[in-house]
């Protein structure tokens, strides 16, 4: 399969990286979240910062070769991505896509081609982006 | 007419050893300035050894504030695996640059070298090393083995520029990428953790409002830690990149007969890496 490069791994880890910081400013100016949802919240947005960890380290000592287009696509929607999650109006909507973007990235620190396209698909509807 | 002859061989011999009296001046001071630029660089790449963090500290960080999150006495076993593998690659890139710096810096003093390249050829067949890095690493060592093996003295010391700058440009890629970026992450990565800590802490606190200052207070003092260490690393990140730069320009100019601009921008890298170096300094008290 074609691999993903150094420099796709950074600019991915860096979307998570946007994507918790995001969510963590929400959580920050929304001081009256619903306890449940607000552990939820604080709990995806651990799981993307470790994802966006993860990555970065991956970057440090994955092999080279041709990157999966599906991740080059994702770099690009980068901004929408985190500016969707800006202006959400609702939290769970914001989880959903977390949790889409959960996916993506465990498809790609799996290394499953055909599972990083179909979760980049996923991701991008739930962020109501055409890739 | 003999003696006029005399007197011509002679202002020949004067002029013929005027000009080779002033190429070897001129080939000295470039050789200077080479050694200046060499010396700069070997100093200022060695600000790896002092680095404010690594992969691995990162990790042995992360994992230490989940138990404190978790309310655990016992530290739990903590998996670095991929992250001492990361330092160990930067490791190996760094000593593999700064070996050729050094080797670079004692040719143009005119001394011989004498890295042992050995030991760390021996690491790479026990590190998962991208194609592409490995060979640029094993071009620049083999660069290396043949400075010591072949004799390199100062006349072959534009060969050696020449042909170790494409390896030296992708290690120096390779080392500032992992640094300037993928480290960059990893610890914005824990600063935002930090805060998604103190935001829960102060969320959750029953205390007075004294008490929630102080939470706030502490906030700062480790997020003002984290700016200074994210500043440390994006400055010798710059510093590869300089030295990538000043490198380039020798390998670039150094066939060239104009000597006295080669020597100007020889100068201005050196510095600006003494620049960085400085500030680098200051940013580690």
């Amino acid at each position: 399969m074609d691999q993903i490069t150094s420099d796709q791994l950074n600019a991915l880890s860096l979307q998570f990286l946007a994507m918790g910081n995001a969510l963590l400013d929400f959580r920050a100016n929304n001081p009256g979240i619903d306890p449940t949802e607000d552990n939820a919240l604080e709990q995806t947005i651990n799981e993307l910062l470790d994802k966006a960890g993860q990555l970065a380290t991956m970057s440090a000592i994955a092999s080279g070769q041709e990157a999966a287009s599906a991740v080059a696509s994702l770099s690009q929607v980068k901004d929408q991505i985190t500016q969707t999650i800006q202006h959400l109006a609702g939290v769970q909507k914001a989880i959903d896509i977390a949790a889409a973007a959960l996916k993506v990235v465990v498809a790609v620190i799996s290394m499953k081609p055909g599972d990083i396209v179909n979760s980049a698909g996923g991701l991008a509807t739930t962020c109501g982006i055409h890739l | 007419m003999h003696k006029t002859l005399n007197s011509h061989v002679r202002a020949i011999l004067y002029l013929a050893t005027t000009i080779s009296l002033l190429s070897v001046f001129a080939g000295c001071a470039n050789l200077e300035k080479i050694n200046d630029f060499a010396s700069n660089a070997e100093n200022g790449a060695a600000g790896f050894e002092t680095l404010p963090v690594t992969f691995q500290s990162l990790c042995a960080d992360n994992c230490r504030e989940k138990d404190i999150d978790s309310g655990k006495l016992n530290p739990s076993k903590c998996d670095c695996t991929g992250e001492h593998l990361a330092d160990s690659v930067d490791f190996l890139f760094y000593k593999t640059i700064n070996g050729y710096l050094a080797g670079l810096e004692q040719l143009s003093a005119g001394k011989a070298t004498s890295y042992n390249f050995d030991s760390l050829n021996d690491q790479l067949t026990n590190l998962k090393v991208p194609p592409a890095q490995a060979g640029a690493y094993t071009k620049l060592g083999s660069i290396l083995t043949k400075a010591i093996t072949d004799g390199y003295r100062r006349n072959k010391l534009k060969t050696y520029i020449k042909e170790a700058n494409e390896p030296l440009q992708i290690l120096l890629h390779y080392l500032r990428s992992n640094i300037g970026t993928s480290l960059m992450i990893k610890l914005s990565v824990n600063k935002s953790k930090l805060e998604n800590d103190y935001l829960d802490l102060l969320k959750n606190s029953r205390g007075n409002d004294f008490e929630k200052r102080k939470i706030i207070e502490e906030f700062y003092a480790k997020e003002a830690d984290f700016e200074n260490r994210l500043a440390e690393l994006k400055a010798y990140s710059a510093l590869l990149q300089t030295i990538a730069q000043g490198h380039q320009q020798l390998t670039d100019n150094v066939d060239k007969p104009d000597k006295k601009s080669l020597e100007t921008m020889l100068s201005q890298y050196a510095s600006n890496i003494k620049d960085i170096r400085s500030q680098i300094q200051i940013l580690e008290k």
